[in-house]
């Protein structure tokens, strides 16, 4: 009975995807009302289905957690390789799922108002259900290549979500600079799958690290081997949570559409580094440099958006930053090995996030009213100490927060201008290598230029 | 060697060849599209046909009964076996569906007749596994890039050039190995030439620039016809697995991984469609042929899903560009084109396309990329990374293409640009197929890793000169690479010495047990230690052992 349940609460977002992707690809005419209501349906059923496992499993105090295989994609033991549908219903995701469910829920009856009439609705909520099928899969996984997957359909939705406006050119470069750093987590993640894969020969949680339960348990691995497999999450963490130095992304991010911003920056998809962290705990318990790492990378990323944060001038970047300063606490939690903490922190802190961002559109009317009621002015003058600007250090950090920590200028000019220039020059030198063979003549100049009507004034 | 009840090779290949025959008083385009369009129907028919025949012959070999060209060469010309059965489908499928998406304004600028007799080629070769067929009839393939060249008026000059030393390589070297002994100086000049010839082919670097450039050159839907099939990692696996020696191996998969690593990388920096199209191309024939020449079970089984895997995917996103060109003109990524509103089938299928050629869960490509991941990384980590690398540039430059071409602005039409029902039933069908492809990966790469056994046992019997078409062997006996346990072909009941053949069927060399995870990998080319280096290495394990023993009985 338990095992139909766990297909349920997996299988609905999934359904509800190719559901919604198929009527798109047929054409078929629904309506927004139709959509919306599905959409609510299967998250209730999908909620459902959870808390079923999930309230027996609390009274009988299973907290070590139940794991279901619900089958295999692959298995060739010739070749020991396998893919395995596996969940770990536990103490660290069965919280993380309910917590996606409501907040997707929310999000979605929301985003029924929100995007009414919007010409891509059907596109938003079908990119919704990816989300959605993502996340649950991602929390839920109870094996290194099911984490996999939903990491990957999280990333996807988010960047073509982030892309949601694509008549603007923000908008969408903005979503393809999300791509890019999302791709290099991904690929991190691989390697690191692949990495512990030959290592330890499995791929499950429960094998890689003891019967003991989250948090108790701990890594079979070497230390050598748990620091290499713990880097590479590390770096993976740091793409998807937007820990620094990779957080650049972030406030680019909130050029989505505000329910997708709520639920991704602010909710969900910014805590699943540090939720990768925190399953990936036993290793970092394994190695001590590991866990050093992760407290700087946390304590880096706190100081960086409390910096940032303070500067900021329009309410979903502030709401951004702030975001990114609690995620950089917790992972320093993660770090020092305060995991229920660490696990309290980001349920109560996604919460909090998606109530201040879904009010963020109506913030100056919610003034408006309070001022009414008042029947003053709110008194909203800053006394930050962040913004005596008299000292030249003050400036400086005024600048820095300003121009965000130079992050973005920093990898512009560290990787994307040489990568582009090196392979720019390989292709021209292609280009007059193919010419050359070919007895070809250059290319002819555009038509209309400057060159041309020179040429045939000539 | 089994037999199909009907010839379906023969009408595989007869009914494109035929119907070209047909095309040629035939002036009216459009009745000779529809002509193309049922010639090449009848022939998927037939293949689909030859599959399931084969499928459930449970052979490693078949051919067919009433085999004209069996009588008038005195052996079977046109033999499938686990490794191309489906190949050939797969060709006919991809020109199908070209000549499906041809619209109506493009179809007077195509010659029918001629793409029906390249697919007769094409399907010819993949049809034969025999080294003297296989060289004229990639000799002959060449013929028709060259005639649409000419007949558009375009420079030849690079495609010749490329065309001559593939040609000339491969042949010469496989003529060189033929008739020179082992240890010969020539027979190693043949190795090197035959390399250069299948480098050439699979247009690893520095060789891609003659697809580039026939990209730039030929209509596009010419150059997808003459790519899809990968007739390199064919010829490497039919003439260069059974005879190149473990460096040339090394050297060919080096060569694909660099080409992986910098064809993604460069598809990041173009800003024209076709050049964009043409380096992910690359850039997967590269990362396909990596997975081959790992030399392992699973890296064979992997780079031949792969193949299957994201060749549907590469063909639908050539189709999807070649019909957003033929709206839009050539296209470029200079600037944001903003075409979505107008074409929305179309960019979801280019996502669709696009994300299973890079291996994204839920299609085709996921399963087959995993596993080349899997295996490479366990024959050489740093190569595996590599893969990894070139996978994630590949992804970053699909997404690039899909924002700059569909979105970004707003592009103002007075007519109506909506893909039609002869595209949108293409359309269906390649999503059907990579993601219903990704429902059953079980069957799928099991088929494929028995093709990958086949494989391994014709290199085992082509080095040790016990092939069906020997040339000299390249080791002797006792030194012939040992299988993998894994990887020991299963000798079918019906399994019968090839008519002609001079040898019995393939030895089944000793097996090595595996003691760890990754042991097969020993004998890959990609691992530092070669099948030779390794016997060599178990020789002196064998006598330590036997000088241990000798000392213990000493003392006792």
């Amino acid at each position: 009975m338990s095992e139909i349940l766990a297909i349920i609460v997996v299988g609905a977002p999934l359904g509800l995807f190719c559901g919604l992707g198929l009527m798109m690809l047929f054409s078929w005419a629904i309506n927004e009302s139709f959509t919306a209501h599905l959409t609510r349906i299967v998250i209730l059923i999908g909620l459902g289905a959870l808390l079923a496992i999930a309230v027996p499993q609390a009274f009988m105090q299973q907290w070590s957690g139940q794991t279901y295989l619900l089958g295999e994609i692959i298995d060739l033991p010739e070749s020991h390789f396998h893919l395995r549908l596996e969940f770990m219903f536990d103490s660290l995701s069965v919280p993380m799922a309910i917590l996606t469910y409501l907040l997707c829920g929310t999000i979605a009856a929301f985003a029924t108002h929100y995007m009414h009439r919007e010409v891509g609705f059907q596109r938003f909520f079908l990119l919704f259900a990816m989300f959605l099928a993502g996340m649950v899969l991602a929390v839920l996984a109870g094996s290194i290549e099911t984490l996999f997957l939903g990491w990957e359909l999280v990333g996807l939705s988010s960047a073509l979500l982030v892309a949601f406006f694509h008549q603007r050119v923000g908008p969408v470069a903005n979503g393809l600079r999300v791509w890019i750093v999302y791709r290099c987590s991904d690929a991190a993640l691989l390697l690191a799958a692949v990495l512990l894969h030959h290592a330890a020969g499995e791929g499950e949680f429960s094998q890689l690290s003891g019967r003991a339960g989250w948090p108790h348990s701990a890594a079979l691995l070497s230390p050598s081997i748990a620091f290499w497999a713990g880097l590479l999450f590390v770096i993976a963490a740091c793409g998807k949570s937007a820990l620094w130095p990779l957080s650049g992304w972030l406030p680019r991010a909130m050029e989505g559409p505000t329910p997708s911003s709520a639920v991704f920056y602010g909710a969900l998809s910014i805590h699943l580094g540090a939720f990768l962290l925190l399953r990936i705990s036993p290793l970092l318990d394994q190695s001590w440099p590991l866990s050093l790492l992760v407290v700087g990378v946390g304590v880096a990323t706190a100081i960086y958006a409390a910096v940032v944060g303070r500067v900021q001038t329009d309410v979903k970047s502030g709401l951004a930053f702030a975001s990114l300063l609690q995620v950089g606490l917790i992972v320093t939690e993660i770090g020092l090995g305060f995991r229920y903490l660490a696990l309290v922190h980001m349920l109560g802190h996604a919460s909090l996030r998606t109530l201040q961002l879904l009010r963020a559109p109506s913030i100056l009317r919610d003034y408006v009213d309070l001022e009414n009621a008042l029947g003053k002015q709110v008194n909203n003058r800053l006394s930050s100490p962040g913004l005596r600007l008299r000292s030249t250090f003050g400036v400086r950090l005024y600048r820095l927060g300003l121009e965000r920590g130079y992050l973005d200028v920093a990898w512009e000019i560290g990787v994307a201008r040489p990568f582009a220039k090196f392979f720019l020059g390989c292709g021209r030198l292609e280009t007059r290598w193919l010419q050359w063979l070919g007895n070809d003549p250059p290319p002819s100049p555009p038509t209309g230029s400057a060159t041309q009507l020179m040429e045939e004034t000539k | 060697m089994s037999e199909f009840p009907i010839p379906w090779l023969l009408l595989a290949v007869a009914l494109p060849g035929g119907a070209a025959l047909l095309l040629l008083p035939i002036k009216n385009p459009t009745l000779a599209k529809q002509i193309c369009l049922a010639a090449l129907g009848l022939s998927l028919v037939a293949t689909l046909a030859e599959w399931w025949e084969f499928s459930r012959l449970q052979a490693d070999e078949a051919h067919d009964r009433w085999d004209v060209l069996a009588w008038t060469f005195g052996r079977p010309i046109l033999v499938v076996d686990r490794f191309s059965a489906p190949l050939l489908a797969l060709n006919t499928l991809y020109g199908l569906l070209v000549v499906v998406a041809t619209m109506r304004t493009k179809v007077s600028r195509v010659s029918f007749s001629q793409w029906l007799l390249a697919q007769m080629v094409t399907q010819l070769i993949l049809s034969t596994d025999q080294p003297e067929p296989l060289l004229v009839l990639s000799g002959v393939n060449l013929f028709f890039p060259w005639y649409e060249l000419k007949r558009r008026r375009r420079p030849v000059r690079v495609y010749c050039l490329h065309a001559l030393v593939f040609w000339l390589c491969l042949s010469g070297g496989y003529g060189l190995m033929s008739i020179s002994p082992a240890t010969s100086w020539l027979h190693g000049l043949g190795q090197v030439a035959l390399l250069g010839g299948i480098m050439a082919r699979c247009w690893t670097f520095p060789f891609h620039c003659g697809l580039i450039d026939l990209f730039d050159k030929l209509g596009f839907g010419s150059a997808l016809l003459f790519s899809s099939a990968l007739l390199g990692p064919y010829l490497a696996m039919r003439l260069g697995m059974p005879n190149l020696p473990d460096w040339a191996m090394q050297v060919l998969a080096g060569m694909a991984l660099l080409t992986a690593l910098y064809t993604s990388a460069m598809a990041l920096v173009q800003v024209d469609v076709r050049r964009v199209f043409c380096y992910l191309f690359l850039s997967h024939g590269s990362l396909i042929l990596v997975g081959l020449e790992t030399g392992t079970l699973a890296g064979i089984g992997a780079g031949l899903s792969l193949w299957l895997g994201s060749s549907i995917a590469m063909v639908g996103l050539g189709l999807t560009l070649r019909s957003v060109e033929s709206r839009f003109g050539r296209l470029s990524l200079a600037t944001y084109q903003g075409y979505y509103e107008h074409i929305p089938h179309l960019a979801g299928l280019y996502l669709v396309t696009g994300l299973a050629l890079v291996g994204f869960p839920g299609t085709i490509g996921f399963v087959s990329f995993e596993l080349l991941v899997d295996s490479v990384f366990s024959t050489n980590p740093v190569a595996g990374t590599v893969l990894v690398v070139a996978a994630a540039l590949s992804s970053i430059a699909v997404l690039r293409i899909y924002f700059r071409l569909f979105t970004g602005s707003h592009h103002q039409t007075t007519i109506s640009l909506r893909s039609r029902w002869s595209e949108r039933a293409a359309i269906t069908l390649l999503i059907l197929l990579l993601v219903g492809g990704s429902l059953v990966p079980q069957a799928f790469t099991e088929s494929r890793l028995e093709a990958a056994r086949q494989l391994l046992a014709n290199r085992t019997a082509g080095l040790l000169g016990t092939s069906r078409h020997p040339v000299s062997p390249t080791l002797p006996a006792a030194a012939a690479p040992s299988l993998p346990e894994d990887s020991a072909p299963q000798a079918p009941v019906d399994h019968v010495p090839h008519p002609g053949s001079p040898h019995a069927p393939v030895p089944v060399p000793a097996t090595v047990p595996r003691t760890q995870r990754g042991s097969s990998s020993a004998s890959s080319p990609l691992s530092p230690l070669s099948p030779a280096n390794r016997i060599q290495a178990e020789a002196t394990v064998a006598s330590r052992a036997a000088e241990v023993c000798v000392k213990f009985q000493e003392l006792q």
